[in-house]
């Protein structure tokens, strides 16, 4: 077990520095530097921009020196300082912009995964167990459907059908009255009556896609002889059911996590333009826009960090629940 | 019934409900149990044996269903003397599976994934135990070791805490047994227990059931298509072709004087020693008929070298009793 | 089991069916994937032909019909007479009584007849062939534009933007999955029959890939595309970026049957009757997992189809005066013209419509993709 998990963390580290090149590699992909763009901008606002101070600003952050020292530069202060460059947009530090963001994205696509647990495993074991029964076709169908509507053009008709027809906005996480507010219990209910518009979004199509799982594996368990081992032992049909073949089948839902998770947080991404909320989404797609590159690469090593987090933790989890896997 | 008797199968219609039509699994079949004996069920791949053991314990899988046909246990324990039909119970009726695993229990051909791979070998033992016994508590994990140890199982303390994949065959096949036995049944189904066995192992198993048959005198069901097991286990021979059962003898009439056509052909096909070299061995013309579509009249009859027209595909032949203890369905052998 | 061996059916000629007819016989028993297969054969037929089928230029834009709501199909004449030939109400503008702002109303005193076969306005059929016969309009087209399906917030036709944009999102879900398709078959290929580190190298390349965020990883790489790239090479572009991620499903089935195909008979008694290892590949391998490949491309195509409307949907990906299907969801962003033109959501009902006809005709070819199977 432990030897397992020591390999699997071992495994992040090169995964992860693999991702600190690529967003490296895309930082420094748009031409020019960040200096260049810094002194455009000065002169576009009627300032003057010396070479002195251009060259001081390159020695500064280590532009002069050759791209790999530059590379190691940046994520050494990654590691040691958690600084992650300048926004040159916003001219703060990348840190101080995305903490609570990258939080919300994180909130957002932790209570996604819990709620489509919620709903997927009980109707995957109904549909298979009374597999071609009405209920089950019109799951599968609904599952189909799902599976077929993008997240962000349901975000958009539900905001359009909650507008027109009740008057709502739902966009956003707060209500007006809240949103500067401190933290109260009435802000927090208010949080509440918003976020779960994007919470329900987002499940839709993952909820889709693990009631097949969920359907299919265990469809495929109760074909397994260790189901008639169990029956002819003499136990009833549903405590048979859920010792055994859920029990087993819980193994693809577990490693779903590992690609439910970079599915929520690119679906994030998308949906937070449309209800406008506080995640990374929007922040990215403005520094994309004005090639704010440090910042937008950041999200980018940051979003991918926790995917990877994810594929690490559902490969635990996988280990805790199958023997197979431990005690390889 | 006949004291002697465990169960008693009579005329058992179980039937496949497909897409493409109705297969008659188990057509009609009838056959007896003898308690403390071991009645061989022989037949090739999809003659219905398997689904006449299924039927015993009322778990055919869907889209199967025991259409009609009477299956009586015959319980005989100190004052308790009673009958059950089994065709009358629903399969999830409590009495039902209070039968399973305790009195009637059955031992499958893939000991591999025959155990939940994520259960230990333990934790599935002992859940026999507490189905049946709820009040059991404390005891059973030392009578799960106990059955482990009668079964031949090396280390039992170590090996009840292994999970399946940890096991060999052989040893998987053990804990099946143990599992099986664990409740001392009336009867144990062994469903081709060493098929996927190599052979010394084979040997092995089925010498371990003739002693715990011995031990805990309960009769064995013991389905096969190799006749060389079933010279060596059974007492009484069932032969099962297309659903239906052809020829029912003691194990010594079966080799000696095997009757139905069938039997008879299946015995010729059988590789001898003592045979000349250079003889061809001899195989049973034709094929299996489609079992969506099961011919008229005697099922052997499209193969038969003894076929007779008018009779044989009209006329379904009844059971014929050619020495005490053997019968046969073929129309060569009625008045 | 020994019973349950389900009879596979009692016509001989099953037994000497090629692979691909068994395959159309069990695809042809899903209803549903059929229709989808229908369905897409018009969608696409209207994407190749979108200027013969759609009523009007796609960038023609008046002022007068800004915003201006879909026409109704009437078949009842005002006097209450019935007609079989459906006709449209013509438009006109006035005040809106509550709001005084001007609206774009029905003028049931102008009644235009829909026929097909109509002049309409001139085209050249992909860049070739000058024309102005299109397939259905009205008679007074040059006045009076049809609108079917709406106008958008420039007055344009949103039924003939709509079939054009159909030519690019649809274009580029299948140009997706060419790409995706050859990096698959190659690397899958590779890593498959080739085994050891290489194959160990692969599947992690692939694992990551598939680890990451889809969107945030192709917004970030559609940035870094040249800025004066021409609209065709930004498409190519795009295409690429959204096959990057493509390709690792399909290398991951190549690689799979590779590997189970090695261990099988029919594979070593080529070997052993000494065929040459390129005809093993393409004369026995390649074959008997071409149909699993077909399957898997179908599914794969509403993923790029998806990609591509969610990039330009977030103004990133093509850019106006291009029309795709994402480049007209973007006209939807904006809550308050959905809210006063509910019919700009429209693009997003042909996207889904799409999406859900891959989905119904992939999962009913790969059912049939093992024709020998129960």
């Amino acid at each position: 077990m432990w030897k397992f998990l020591l390999q699997r963390l071992l495994l992040f580290i090169p995964t992860f520095l693999v991702i600190s090149v690529i967003t490296f590699v895309l930082i420094q992909a748009p031409p020019g530097d960040y200096i260049n763009s810094y002194a455009t901008q000065l002169e576009a606002s009627g300032e003057e921009a010396s070479e002195a101070l251009l060259l001081a600003l390159r020695k500064r952050y280590g532009l002069d020196q050759p791209v790999y020292i530059q590379y190691v530069k940046w994520l050494w202060g990654i590691f040691t300082r958690l600084d992650f460059g300048h926004s040159m947009q916003w001219n703060r530090p990348v840190g101080d912009l995305i903490w609570d963001r990258l939080a919300w994205t994180v909130l957002i696509s932790f209570l996604t995964i819990i709620f489509t647990w919620i709903l997927a495993f009980p109707i995957g074991i109904y549909s298979a167990t009374h597999q071609y029964s009405g209920f089950d076709y019109s799951f599968t169908f609904l599952g189909f459907v799902g599976a077929g509507i993008p997240d962000f053009l349901l975000a958009l008709v539900l905001m359009w059908l909650g507008f027109a027809f009740f008057g709502l906005d739902m966009g956003g996480l707060f209500s007006e009255a809240f949103r500067d507010a401190p933290w109260s219990w009435a802000k927090f209910v208010d949080m509440l009556k918003h976020l779960w518009v994007p919470v329900v979004v987002l499940s839709v199509s993952s909820t889709a896609g693990l009631i097949r799982t969920m359907r299919a594996n265990l469809l495929d368990e109760l074909r397994k002889p260790y189901v008639i081992t169990a029956r002819s032992k003499g136990m009833t049909e549903w405590h048979l059911v859920l010792k055994y073949p859920v029990r087993v089948a819980l193994n693809p839902f577990i490693s779903s996590i590992a690609y439910v998770l970079p599915q929520l947080v690119s679906g994030t991404t998308i949906i937070s333009i449309v209800l406008s909320l506080p995640t990374t989404g929007p922040i990215q797609i403005r520094s994309l826009m004005s090639q704010d590159m440090y910042l937008a690469g950041s999200i980018f090593l940051l979003l991918a960090s926790l995917t990877i987090l994810g594929t690490f933790i559902s490969d635990i989890l996988l280990a805790v629940v199958d023997p197979r896997i431990r005690l390889e | 019934m006949d004291p002697g008797i465990l169960i008693d199968i009579q005329h058992l219609h179980t039937n496949f409900y497909l897409r493409e039509g109705v297969v008659k699994a188990v057509n009609g079949a009838s056959l007896t149990i003898a308690k403390g004996r071991t009645l061989g069920v022989v037949g090739e791949s999809g003659c219905g044996k398997s689904v006449t053991a299924q039927s015993i314990l009322q778990i055919v899988p869907r889209p199967g269903r025991i259409e009609s046909g009477d299956i009586l246990l015959h319980i005989a324990e100190g004052d308790l003397d009673e009958t059950i039909n089994i065709t009358d119970l629903n399969p999830g009726d409590p009495l039902m599976r209070d039968i399973r695993g305790s009195r009637i229990s059955m031992i499958f051909q893939e000991p591999m994934t025959s155990f939940s791979p994520v259960h230990t070998v333990g934790n599935q033992l002992e859940e026999t135990i507490k189905l049946h016994q709820p009040k059991s508590g404390d005891e059973a994990p030392a009578r799960v070791l106990d059955m482990l140890r009668r079964v031949g199982i090396a280390n039992p303390e170590r090996n009840v805490e292994a999970y399946p994949h940890q096991l060999s065959g052989g040893m998987r096949q053990r804990a099946m047994i143990a599992m099986a036995l664990m409740l001392e049944p009336s009867l144990l189904i062994a469903d081709e227990p060493t098929t996927a066995l190599d052979v010394t192992t084979e040997a092995q198993i089925l010498a371990l059931m003739r002693d715990m048959q011995s031990e805990l005198h309960m009769a064995i069901m013991f389905i096969t298509h190799d006749l060389g097991v079933i010279a060596e286990m059974a007492d009484d021979v069932a032969v099962m072709y297309l659903g239906r059962v052809v020829e029912k003898a003691p194990v010594r009439a079966i080799f000696h004087s095997p009757k139905h056509p069938y039997l008879q052909a299946l015995l010729e096909s059988i590789p001898r020693i003592q045979k000349r070299t250079g003889a061809r061995l001899q195989a049973i013309e034709g094929v299996v008929p489609n079992p969506l579509d099961v011919p008229p009249g005697c099922p052997f009859h499209l193969r038969c070298p003894d076929f007779m027209p008018g009779v044989c595909d009209e006329v379904v032949p009844p059971d014929v009793t050619v020495d005490e203890g053997h019968t046969v369905a073929c129309h060569l052998y009625t008045e | 089991m020994t019973v349950a061996t389900p009879p596979k059916s009692a016509e001989a000629n099953l037994y000497t069916a090629s692979q691909w007819q068994l395959m159309w016989w069990r695809f042809s028993r899903h209803r549903v994937a059929v229709v989808s297969m229908i369905l897409l054969v018009f969608a696409y037929g209207a994407a190749l032909f979108a200027e013969f089928v759609s009523p009007h230029d796609p960038n023609r834009f008046s002022s007068s019909w800004v915003l201006a709501p879909p026409m109704r199909l009437h078949f009842t004449r005002p006097d209450g007479s019935f007609s079989l030939r459906p006709f449209v109400y013509g438009l006109t503008s006035a005040r809106d009584e509550e709001t005084l702002a001007m609206v774009v109303v029905p003028d049931e005193t102008q009644v235009h007849p829909i026929r097909f076969w109509v002049k309409g306005d001139p085209y050249t059929l992909w860049g070739q062939f000058d024309s102005d016969l299109h397939l259905f309009g009205i008679d007074v087209w040059a006045e009076q534009p049809l609108f079917l399906l709406g106008a958008d917030d420039l007055g344009r036709d949103l039924f003939s933007r709509i079939m054009y944009g159909a030519r690019i999102s649809l274009s580029i879900g299948l140009l997706g999955v060419g790409f995706s398709l050859l990096f698959g078959v190659v690397l899958g290929g590779i890593s498959g029959y080739y085994g050891g580190l290489i194959d160990v190298i692969i599947q992690r390349i692939i694992e990551l890939l598939r680890s990451l965020p889809t969107i945030p990883l192709w917004l970030t790489l559609v940035v870094i595309l040249p800025p004066h790239w021409s609209a065709l090479r930004v498409y190519f572009g795009i295409t690429l970026i959204l096959s990057l991620i493509g390709w690792t499903g399909m290398a991951r089935v190549v690689r799979g049957r590779f590997l189970a195909l090695r261990e099988e008979d029919f594979i070593m008694a080529a070997r052993l009757a000494n065929a040459p290892q390129m005809r093993i590949i393409m004369r026995h391998m390649v074959p008997s997992f071409t149909s699993h490949l077909i399957a898997q491309m179908t599914l794969a195509v509403p993923g790029m189809i998806l990609g591509e409307t969610a990039l330009s949907f977030l103004g990133l990906g093509l850019q106006p005066p291009v029309v795709s299907w994402g480049v007209l969801l973007q006209g939807a962003q904006n809550l308050r013209s959905v809210v006063l033109a509910p019919w700009l959501l429209l693009p997003g009902l042909f996207v889904v419509a799409v999406i859900l006809a891959f989905n119904f005709a992939g999962d009913g070819l790969r059912d049939a993709a093992d024709p020998y199977a129960i």
